[in-house]
């Protein structure tokens, strides 16, 4: 992708450049196709055009051009060739002869022939001594004479041919010559004074340098070093050498010969030196001359001589003077590297760690030393710097785990680790730094800062092999920190933890450990209510698989953190109210175990916790079958805990609402089995009661009902409840019971009256329905005598009551009236009736005194049958036996006039009846006294309407 | 790169930053239309805005669709921006959360672009074949396209060549697979697999202009590539088919003068290499052209007009050395180049044409050389997102000054009046200030990246220049000893 990017941008670049829109003409295209070339030679050209062109070669070609070498070899050639023409052009004949044979015995016949060349030579001054080109003559023979060893007769006669040829060619090398060989023969002076004149000879000589040379040692085995100095500088300033950009000198430039010379000029200086009272000696030498730019050579040569000779502190020494003289000379703190290097050999510590430390001060990234260096300087003083640093910390750090209480050492570490990081903030190095750093933080217990430089090695650079360590370094650092004393500490160090770990899984997934710290960072996320994230990296680890993990990991740690992953990923759909998510996830947390015990109680009472809210979520949102299924399952998943005995309950209730009769029953019957004492116990005997009620089990829901009375001081519901209870009784068909506790309610609740009285009724209902003739009567007398206190008591329906209880207390008084026969002895038969009769009537007054309508027309009717009945049974009553027709109709008509009132009365109570029609009223009763009347009066009452069939059929 | 994580680190902190800055700064009834800035930025390719606006548009609850977008959304942003992690985060989530195969799809698309430009192919490989068929068709050949690089790293060139069949032979992607692979093949010396690729590129005729630089860089990798194994005939013809007037015909005329050369058809082999030879002596391909001109003329028996030509390029080559000087003199000020990397907008490409504009300066040139570089390239887009990050920083300082004085205008008035706005207003003004250190903070960190990357800049400029400074050297050396043997010559023939 990248590559693509790029190749876009130059495709782009190059595009706009070329301003293309469509494909235009190819190379194919090319004009000029018809070029004519003419061949032709150069005309006119000459040695020195050729010599000339090759040394302009040689002046801007490289030595490493593949063409120098050939260049150089053919300019030599060249150079040979011109020599040898010229040589041979300018020698007579005369000369030729011994020519020959000097160059034979050079070449080819060794010492003999040399000395056969010094025979022909010398015969050739004899013969001619006045030639005015002796002087090569001479030249031949001091070299003829040297190569056979014979050095004073060269010696002299070099001299000869300097002083009787003063303006021959030869004579600088003539004067050279004599210098060398008086230097050979130890005659120093003189030695100097022939390589004087050579030197003033001039810079054309190309004797010039090499007389220098010769004389500055001529000087030095004189003892005057001063002189041979200034010599030997002067040498230094003829070669043509040149400067890099360090101001140190590029021998490259330089050919093998000078190259040689120049190192045999550094040895020659360094022995003036050290002869001529060391690195003192030589700093009053230059404070006394001009800047000289090889200046820093010499100073770095003398160094290495001393360093040669073992006299380690005078090459320090050394050093430190020019770093003294040239603070901000570019190989300065070259050679304070070298002054450290110096100390470290001859085991001088202290000093060397003073260096090391002033190397710092002076020559620091940013001091005002790098301000004034070029980029090249630079980038060599990052790598010393960088060198220095790494020796200074590493030196207080290994001082620290030697004496860890030491704190100037743990500071020092400090400082020179922080000094690298600020100097080289880019630098791959930085990264380790940190992590030492972090180390040592670590080791004085500032876990925090431990913390925050192991970050920085970890992620601030680019890879190294130890960012990971760091990582989980930084990691580990920041546990400990968790566990300072003071809570900000702890707050920050917790925060900061979680970051970390984030990092670490997401930089380092492969990593053994990654696992465990995204393990810890769920937790900590999870705990810091940073859900969101906590989610990811808990699915991420309950999701891994151990195989394709790819980490050798245990088993049961592997099982531990999945554990907890689906733990808290359950906690957190706890408090999200996703109880459903939350109960998966407890469930799959207690199936891969967990082996902590209080971690498995929190786990099982929150899965229960879970459970029991889902299912009231699902209650909340109206589905309640599914509700009470899942609180029953509270049970199934927790069936200790406190939640299951709520969840429990509310299954019933559920149910309940459901009007799931039969299982609510269920479930509230074992409840009230396994927790006899609960809460509920009372919402429970309510529910039952409906329960038992709704599925026709009345006895149990009486019974409920009766618990219920029996549990609470309220009046009302006391009274109520029993009541209730009664009538499940009744409508089980317990009538023992049901009479049991009507009978309860009427003694205890004789408030209100009406329902009290209505208990009564019931009593009778019931004495009747089990034939307890004499227990109902008791209830009648007892309703038809209740006391009315109060006029409000006096309802429709206790009226009704009383007087359908007086009504049949009246009836048994009637029914005892009515059997009772007027027979004779009359007067006492009669006297019994009236009795009988009074009480039959009292008794009806007392109904209709009641005022129930109902009832009142039947009192009346009765009363009208009473009267009736009694006229009736005087007329019926037995007759004396002995009486005569006449005494009987006398006695008939006695009778008759007797029972004729009664009559009379019974018509006057019976119109009472028949008035009530005006009012509307007309039951039985009221026809039963029409009935009646129309036998007693049948003209006025006895009418009949003829009902047509049709109609009849009709209905 | 300086310093990857160190950028990313910055990157992540500005979006950290920036959002309560932006929301804070919008009234409230602009608040309301950060979901659109949203795509204003994101078509104008200034990814940091388009995400801090989305960001913004989150956190006042504006954003129009449903989770998961949304999700997806930030994912792709953060991918565009460069923020890697926390694009992974926000894309994986869509992949976990989402139940709509389009949205998982694209998702897995964008987080499995995040692996590949990461150079994690075997996450990229895990996601990419996880990818449902709810992927766009032009996506798909995306991502076969990286499927198929992602093949070529690991050296499985069989089974890239296989998907670039299923590849729109019609799309770009194909044709950057298919020159791809075959340059792959041709380094692989399985030469004849290649060049069929590198032909079909080459003649290809999608008439677009990247498609014809594209043909033409596949046409000269050919040629070059017959040149090696001396089959210049086949040379010549792939390096006719090259533009003339494209980005890549410097080296292809210097090519077909060599294949020429091979063909001992020196006269023809002139025709490219005069044509080159007349143009920017600054660049390295002219300065081979005229050394191989003088070299034609005296295969051709024409020496005094190879003498002519050395000569000539001597004075050339002088006169660019000479620029060099000049250049690495001037570097030393770092002041010269630097108003070439002053970018004028928050365009991705202005640095680019910045440097287009001034590419007739001497400058100007060697950065547009510079650019081809992979290296220098990387260097100067960071160098640009640091630019544009600190202009933003700067912006959003005097907008937060803007909002301090503002603040303390309505504390002051506020300090006359019995209101609970006193707390509300303090709350604000502490925010503004925090915000105010931070920005100011992380400028500060900025400046300090800025500094080393200038720094890296100059070195780099610094070795660019030594470079062409030492090709100039050689090229010089090259023609003065060519001279001198042609001299030689010519003076011991008599």
């Amino acid at each position: 992708m990248k590559i693509l990017f790029k190749i876009i941008i130059v495709l782009s670049i190059a595009m706009q450049i070329s301003c293309a829109v469509n494909r235009m003409p190819t190379l194919k295209n090319l004009s000029d196709r018809d070029l004519v070339v003419d061949k032709n030679k150069i005309e006119k050209v000459s040695e020195s055009d050729v010599l000339q062109s090759y040394h302009e070669y040689l002046e801007v070609a490289p030595a490493n051009h593949p063409m120098y070498k050939n260049a150089l070899n053919r300019l030599a050639d060249m150079e040979m060739v011109a020599g040898d023409n010229k040589l041979l052009a300018e020698t007579e004949s005369q000369y030729q002869q011994a020519l020959q044979v000097a160059s034979a015995t050079t070449q080819d016949q060794g010492q003999k022939n040399y000395e056969n060349a010094i025979n022909l030579y010398q015969g050739l001054l004899d013969s001619n001594p006045d030639d005015a080109r002796n002087d090569w003559v001479f030249y031949q023979l001091a070299s003829a004479y040297e190569k056979t060893g014979q050095l004073e007769e060269s010696l002299r006669v070099l001299s000869l041919l300097v002083e009787q040829y003063p303006k021959s060619e030869y004579y600088a090398e003539a004067q050279f010559r004599r210098g060398d060989i008086n230097f050979t023969l130890k005659e120093f002076l003189q030695a100097e004074k022939a390589f004087f004149v050579v030197i003033r000879l001039g810079n054309a000589s190309v004797y010039y340098e090499k007389a220098i040379y010769k004389y500055a040692w001529s000087k030095f085995k004189q003892d005057l070093y001063n002189e041979a100095l200034m010599g030997f500088f002067q040498i230094i300033k003829i070669l043509p050498v040149v400067y890099d950009l360090q101001e140190k000198i590029d021998t490259r430039a330089l050919s093998k010969i000078e190259k040689d010379l120049l190192e045999d000029v550094f040895r020659a200086i360094s022995l003036c030196v050290s002869y001529g009272g060391g690195v003192d000696y030589l700093n009053s030498i230059f404070q006394k001359s001009a800047p000289m730019p090889f200046e820093f050579e010499v100073f770095r040569h003398v160094g290495q001589y001393y360093i040669d000779h073992d006299r380690i502190k005078d090459a320090a020494d050394t050093y430190g003077v020019f770093v003294q003289r040239q603070p901000y000379h570019p190989m300065s703190s070259s050679l304070q590297i070298r002054r450290i290097r110096a100390y470290d050999q001859g085991r001088f510590g202290r000093a060397a760690l003073s260096a090391r430390e002033d190397f710092i001060k002076k020559f620091g990234i940013g001091t005002s030393f790098w301000l004034k260096q070029n980029t090249s300087t630079r980038a060599i003083l990052r790598i010393q710097v960088k060198s220095v640093l790494n020796d200074l910390s590493e030196f207080y750090h290994a001082r620290l785990q030697r004496n860890r209480r030491n704190k100037e050492y743990f500071t020092k570490a400090i400082f020179w680790y922080k000094q690298y990081i600020v100097m080289f903030p880019g630098d791959v190095e930085v990264g380790r730094k940190h992590f030492l750093l972090g180390e040592l933080y670590s080791e004085k217990k500032q876990y925090l800062n431990a913390a925050k430089a192991y970050e920085s090695a970890a992620f601030d650079y680019e890879y190294s092999d130890y960012q990971k360590e760091a990582a989980y370094a930084a990691i580990d650092s920041y546990i400990k920190a968790t566990k300072h004393r003071k809570k900000s500490v702890r707050k920050n160090a917790k925060n900061k933890l979680i970051q970390a770990s984030r990092k670490f899984v997401d930089f380092f997934p492969g990593d053994t450990r990654a696992l465990a710290v995204r393990a810890r960072l769920v937790e900590g996320l999870f705990r810091q209510k940073q859900y969101d994230d906590a989610v990811i990296y808990a699915n991420f680890i309950a999701a891994l698989n151990k195989e394709e993990l790819g980490v050798d990991i245990n088993f049961r740690k592997f099982s531990y953190y999945q554990m907890s992953a689906n733990v808290v990923l359950g906690h957190i759909a706890f408090e999200r109210e996703d109880y459903l998510l939350a109960q998966g996830k407890y469930q799959q947390a207690l199936s891969l175990k967990i082996r902590n015990r209080k971690l498995l109680g929190v786990v099982n009472k929150r899965l229960a916790a879970a459970s029991y809210k889902y299912a009231e979520s699902l209650q909340k949102n109206g589905d309640l079958l599914a509700a009470a299924e899942g609180f029953l399952r509270v049970n199934a998943v927790a069936p200790q805990s406190k939640i299951s005995i709520q969840a429990q309950y509310d299954a019933a209730t559920a149910y309940f609402n459901l009007q799931k009769w039969q299982q609510s029953i269920e479930i509230l019957e074992r409840f009230r089995l396994q927790n006899p004492n609960s809460k509920y116990e009372e919402k429970i005997t309510d529910k039952l009661a409906v329960a038992y009620e709704k599925s026709g089990l009345y006895a149990k829901a009486a019974r409920e009902i009766l618990m219920i009375a029996s549990s609470t001081k309220k009046y009302s519901v006391r009274r109520d409840a029993t009541w209730k209870a009664a009538e499940f009784y009744e409508k089980a068909n317990r009538r023992k019971l049901a009479i049991k506790t009507y009978k309860h309610y009427v003694r205890k609740y004789t408030k209100p009256f009406e329902l009290m009285l209505e208990g009564k009724h019931k009593i009778l209902g019931l004495y009747a329905e089990t034939g307890q003739q004499k227990k109902r009567d008791y209830w009648i007398k007892n309703i038809a005598t209740a006391k009315i206190s109060k006029k409000t008591q006096l309802t429709d329906r206790t009226k009704y009551l009383i007087a359908s209880a007086r009504i049949e207390l009246a009836d048994k008084k009637m029914s005892l009236y009515s059997k009772a026969k007027l027979a004779l002895p009359l007067k006492r038969s009669l006297k019994k009736k009236r009795r009988l009769m009074k009480r039959a009537l009292i008794a009806y007054e007392s109904v209709s005194q009641i005022g129930v309508e109902e009832f009142t027309t039947a009192s009346t009717h009765r009363v009208g049958e009473i009267y009736q009945q009694f006229g009736e049974s005087i007329m019926r009553s037995e007759r004396p036996s002995r009486l005569t027709v006449d005494e009987r109709e006398e006695y008939d008509l006695l009778l008759e006039e007797q029972a004729f009132p009664f009559e009379e009365k019974a018509i006057e109570i019976y119109e009472v009846n028949i008035a009530r029609i005006k009012n509307s009223i007309y039951d039985q009763w009221v026809k039963g006294s029409m009935n009646k009347l129309s036998f007693l009066q049948p003209v006025r009452y006895g009418k009949k309407e003829l009902i047509d069939e049709m109609y009849s059929s009709l209905d | 790169m300086i310093n990857n994580e160190l950028m990313r680190v910055i990157k992540y902190l500005l979006v950290l930053l920036l959002l309560p800055a932006n929301v804070i700064a919008a009234p409230a009834t602009e608040k309301t239309i950060n979901y659109q800035e949203v795509f204003f930025h994101f078509y104008r390719k200034d990814e940091l805005n388009a995400l801090i606006n989305l960001a913004a548009a989150d956190s006042v609850k504006k954003l129009p669709g449903n989770r998961t977008s949304n999700q997806l959304l930030f994912g792709s942003l953060y991918a565009m921006y460069g923020l890697h992690e926390m694009s992974e985060v926000k894309l994986k989530k869509v992949i976990l959360n989402s139940s709509n195969f389009k949205q998982q799809a694209l998702a897995q698309f964008n987080l499995s672009k995040v692996y590949f430009s990461e150079g994690e192919l075997n996450k990229f490989s895990t996601i990419s074949t996880s990818i449902s068929d709810a992927l766009p068709e032009n996506l798909a050949d995306e991502l076969n396209y990286m499927n198929a690089m992602r093949f070529i790293q690991i050296g499985d060139l069989e089974k890239a060549t296989d998907l670039l069949d299923l590849i729109d032979a019609k799309s770009t992607w194909h044709q950057y697979l298919a020159f791809n692979l075959g340059a792959t093949f041709i380094k692989a010396n399985k030469g004849k697999q290649g060049e069929k690729l590198l032909q079909s590129v080459g003649k290809s005729k999608i008439d677009l202009n990247e498609m014809w630089a594209l043909a033409d860089k596949a046409n000269i990798v050919l040629g070059y590539y017959y040149l090696r194994n001396n089959d210049a005939n086949e040379a010549v013809d792939v390096l006719e088919m090259v533009r003339l007037e494209g980005p890549f015909s410097n080296k292809a005329l210097l090519g077909l003068g060599w294949a020429y050369s091979q063909k001992n058809q020196f006269r023809n082999a002139l025709v490219p290499w005069l044509s080159l030879a007349k143009k920017d002596a600054q660049n390295v391909t002219v300065q081979e052209a005229m050394l191989a001109s003088a070299f034609a003329f005296r295969k051709l028996g024409s020496e005094q007009k190879a003498l002519a030509l050395y000569k000539k390029s001597i004075l050339s080559y002088e006169s660019v050395k000479q620029i060099f000087d000049k250049l690495l003199e001037e570097s030393r000020t770092m002041n010269v180049y630097r108003f070439l990397l002053e970018p004028d907008s928050y365009d991705d490409y202005a640095l680019t044409k910045q440097i287009i504009k001034n590419k007739e300066t001497n400058w100007g040139k060697l950065l547009s050389n510079l650019l081809k570089t992979d290296d220098f390239q990387d260097l100067l887009n960071d160098y640009r997102d640091l630019k544009q990050m600190q202009s933003k920083l700067e912006r959003w300082q005097r907008d937060i000054e803007h909002m301090r004085v503002t603040s303390n205008d309505l504390d002051r008035r506020l300090a006359q009046q019995k209101t609970t706005r006193k707390t509300n207003n303090k709350h604000y003004s502490e925010t503004v200030l925090t915000l105010g250190d931070t920005v100011v903070l992380q400028n500060s960190r900025l400046d300090i990246l800025l500094g080393m990357h200038e720094e890296k800049i100059h070195m780099e400029l610094e070795s660019a220049i030594n470079r062409s400074r030492l090709y100039i050297i050689a090229y010089l050396s090259q023609t003065r000893f060519a001279m001198a043997e042609l001299l030689d010559k010519a003076q011991r023939g008599r």
